[in-house]
């Protein structure tokens, strides 16, 4: 695709540069005009004419590995919260006075009066890491950073080029008709290294960025801390886990189906699929137990036939080879597990009775676990703490609802969602405990405080 | 069929060495007789058999056995009947997750299993040599099966001298290490250095701090490397590690030889034999099983076998581990060469690349 630079030794400070000196046409442009234009991106991707979702749709598959028709619901998913309503409301949610990205604002909360003004996080380009290997992730990291008029630096994650490509293409054809979307098309630039290998161009993009946003696990965000210099800022969206709860008021059926739909959507790649789900109800919570992971297997047979998984890679297939021989062997041990599973290993799912968390190996893998009650339910979760993302939940009166996401929150919990809304939080969500576009301003106080 | 005899008869073929390649008619006789005490003394394995159509009689050769996944023994006890030693995988690279646990009915037959291997690839003379272990002693670390393997190369092959300079809490006792280097060097007299690859980067990490010096080892000193790094404090390729081992030691890197071997199976692979004129530069080399085991690269899915240098997962069928269960479906890449001899690529990375969500690694990592 065009717009995309040529990855080379060199190619992260020339991007920088060229970054910087789009800098103060983007403190130039308001708000709104950046969100109006960033909103054609999800427009036009959601296009069925647009020759660019097209050309999406067919580099998508093989690029993230995944089937197409996950890619157009990922696609479809993803740009959706890049159009323009969607982007107008995560502004409006996340400033009480989204002026305050352009111009001093008065703060009539203060009780002396004071004006406020959000200012990116540091001047200058700022750099997204995007390891991981969900599409969108970049895109919606670098449409964050543009909307607060920050010129972006993006490393995009593996399985996750496509669409950042897409974003500076659909920028620069903007740009030709319009001069704040050159504006825009000028201030995002995409550069291609391989993650931790020290290569020239790591080293300039860490030296030379203003402030890091890194997407990835432990060790990918200890490596980028280390590497910056202590006064730079780093915005860190480590790796999550999430899981489900599903209550004794639950029709099983249905909260099968939500949470099929919930661990295909992403091949269990996404911070927030559910990698367990818990059941309460009586005896434990077991015999609801092995029903919802009977039926889960059934939805997941069914989704694979009409939404079809993504290529296995072969670390992964041995990695669920190993879960179901150990299960089907600990099954005739008669220690209460069970394995359902495809014949190609594209689907897994395990009834596992031992009270303990069980992170998924990934793909279409998921784990039933049966508990006697909330607090069993919290003792099993509290080690995960912070590092737990969504959960999905089900079958609990409002009451009853509050009450466990109360529970839930406070062990670290960031998102409480129906079992049907987990796969795709909206712009404004709480990602990983606080507002998105807000992580990337500091605000100045002008007046008496 | 008389176990006990079993166990004593395989213990007398191992002690003819690893020097005898074993034809494939010997091999699946062998296995298949262990196949069959295992299929009978073993419920639950017996019915992992079953459900794939496999019995003692159903089965032509080794290739045909069922094999049962490393992570089994995380959950299962897959050695019926009496142990004389529980060994316990490493809880290093997994933190607190569940221990893999392999029953050993009968040390004898590890002890059978380990020494040729060791005497042949670390190139032996009569009367051993002096060693000097970085791996905890087997007081220290019982359920350690490579303490335990140390423990059997001391009591075979240590020459005076020979002693154990680490422990499981205080790593390696870089103080003793030293002094028992420069008697070494003081004596003329050549010595085995057995550690892990961390043990290595330690003592390594030590030197560049100023806490180890530089030695020259007598001619005829030798290395043995075992292990990983994977959970450790860095990681470096094989090729680096041995050209700081050279640095510190003068052993040549001909004369530094790994093992592989892991606490699911009694018998081990080698690169050696140290100082052969022909080995290849650490980064090439391949290792050998001893007769009494045999190794399929397998395609996960299917399970069928891989054509020779194509990689997949490692099977092996260890005889050694007769007591338990010989077929294990390892978690570790490979690829077959037509030498025999099998190149492991490493730990199968799991989903890579993984996305944003948590893998029980970072999980692990991050509770510690």
């Amino acid at each position: 695709m065009t717009g995309h630079p040529d990855a080379g030794p060199g190619s992260a400070a020339a991007a920088l540069g060229r970054l910087r000196d789009a800098a103060a046409a983007l403190r130039g442009t308001r708000w709104s005009d950046r969100v109006r234009i960033l909103g054609r991106v999800g427009a036009r991707l959601l296009d069925a004419g647009d020759p660019m979702r097209a050309r999406v749709l067919a580099a998508m598959p093989g690029d993230a590995r995944m089937s197409p028709a996950q890619a157009e619901r990922v696609l479809d998913g993803m740009a959706r919260d890049w159009t323009e309503p969607r982007l107008d409301t995560l502004v409006r949610v996340e400033f009480e006075d989204p002026d305050a990205l352009d111009r001093w604002v008065d703060d009539p909360r203060a009780p002396e009066g004071r004006r406020l003004r959000a200012f990116p996080l540091a001047p200058g380009p700022g750099l997204h890491i995007c390891a991981g290997s969900v599409p969108g992730v970049s895109v919606s990291s670098a449409i964050r950073g543009l909307i607060v008029g920050s010129p972006v630096l993006l490393k995009p994650g593996g399985g996750d080029r496509v669409l950042p490509a897409a974003l500076i293409d659909i920028l620069e054809e903007e740009g030709e008709v319009e001069t704040a979307a050159r504006i825009l098309a000028d201030a995002v630039e995409c550069v291609e290294w391989t993650g931790g290998a020290g290569s020239l161009d790591e080293t300039e993009a860490l030296d030379g960025a203003a402030f890091v946003v890194v997407y990835g696990g432990g060790a990918t965000i200890e490596a980028v801390r280390r590497a910056v210099a202590g006064s730079t800022p780093v915005v860190e969206y480590g790796h999550r886990m999430g899981v489900a709860v599903v209550g004794r008021g639950a029709d099983l059926d249905t909260a099968a189906k939500a949470l099929a739909a919930a661990v295909a959507v992403f091949d269990q790649r996404g911070c927030v699929s559910p990698q367990q789900v818990f059941t309460l109800g009586p005896l434990g919570g077991t015999e609801r137990a092995a029903e919802l992971a009977a039926r889960s297997s059934e939805a997941l047979a069914a989704l694979e036939g009409s939404f079809p998984s993504g290529p296995l890679d072969e670390g992964l297939a041995g990695a669920v080879r190993q879960l179901r021989d150990a299960t089907e062997l600990r099954a005739l041990a008669g220690d209460g597990a069970q394995v359902w599973g495809g014949d190609d290993l594209e689907w897994t799912v395990v009834l596992d009775p031992e009270p303990e968390l069980r992170p998924s190996c990934g793909g279409r893998t998921i784990h039933v676990t049966p508990v006697g009650s909330e607090a069993d339910l919290e003792r099993i979760l509290l080690p995960l703490g912070p590092h737990m993302q969504t959960v999905g939940v089900d079958g609990f009166d409002a009451g009853a609802a509050q009450g466990l996401a109360e529970r839930l929150a406070r062990i670290g919990a960031s998102r409480v969602v129906p079992l049907d809304r987990i796969a795709f939080p909206p712009p404004w969500w709480i990602h990983d405990g606080q507002g998105p576009l807000r992580r990337l301003v500091r605000w100045s106080a002008d007046g008496p405080v | 069929m008389n176990s006990d005899t079993l166990f004593e008869r395989l213990a007398a073929a191992f002690s003819d060495g690893v020097a005898r390649a074993w034809s494939e008619a010997e091999f699946d006789g062998w296995a298949s007789e262990v196949f069959r005490r295992q299929y009978e003394l073993n419920a639950v394995y017996r019915g992992f058999c079953e459900a794939r159509g496999r019995g003692p009689d159903d089965v032509a050769g080794w290739t045909d056995i069922p094999a049962v996944p490393t992570s089994a023994f995380k959950h299962l006890d897959l050695s019926p009947g009496r142990h004389e030693a529980v060994f316990e995988t490493s809880g290093t690279t997994r933190g607190q997750a569940r221990r893999g646990r392999h029953g050993v009915p009968s040390l004898a037959l590890y002890r059978a299993a380990s020494l040729p291997g060791l005497k042949s690839h670390m190139a032996l003379a009569a009367g051993g040599m002096r060693i000097l272990s970085l791996i905890p002693s087997v007081r220290d670390a019982p359920r350690s099966s490579l303490s335990t393997m140390m423990a059997f190369a001391l009591d075979a092959f240590g020459a005076e001298g020979s002693g154990t300079f680490a422990d499981p809490e205080r790593g390696v006792d870089l103080e003793g290490f030293a002094a028992a280097l420069d008697r070494a060097v003081d004596e003329a007299v050549p010595v085995w250095i057995a550690g892990t690859a961390f043990a290595f980067v330690h003592w390594i990490d030590a030197a560049a701090e100023g806490r180890a010096t530089p030695v020259r080892l007598p001619e005829g000193s030798r290395i043995m490397e075992t292990g990983g790094f994977k959970g450790r404090s860095r990681e470096v390729s094989r090729g680096e590690l041995y050209a700081d081992i050279t640095r510190l030691s003068g052993i040549p890197d001909r004369w530094i030889v790994n093992e592989y071997g892991m606490t699911e199976l009694l018998s081990q692979f080698w690169d050696g034999p140290a100082g052969a004129d022909d080995r290849p530069p650490p980064e090439g080399r391949t290792h050998r099983p001893p007769p009494w085991m045999r190794s399929r690269v397998v395609d996960p899915v299917t399970l069928e076998e891989r054509p020779l240098g194509r990689p997949g997962l490692l099977l092996h069928v260890d005889l050694a581990n007769v007591g338990s269960v010989s077929a294990i479906l390892t978690e570790d890449q490979g690829i077959a060469l037509p030498d025999g001899t099998i190149r492991v690529l490493g730990r199968s990375p799991g989903a890579e690349p993984r996305g944003c969500s948590l893998a029980l690694e970072d999980l692990l990592e991050a509770r510690r």
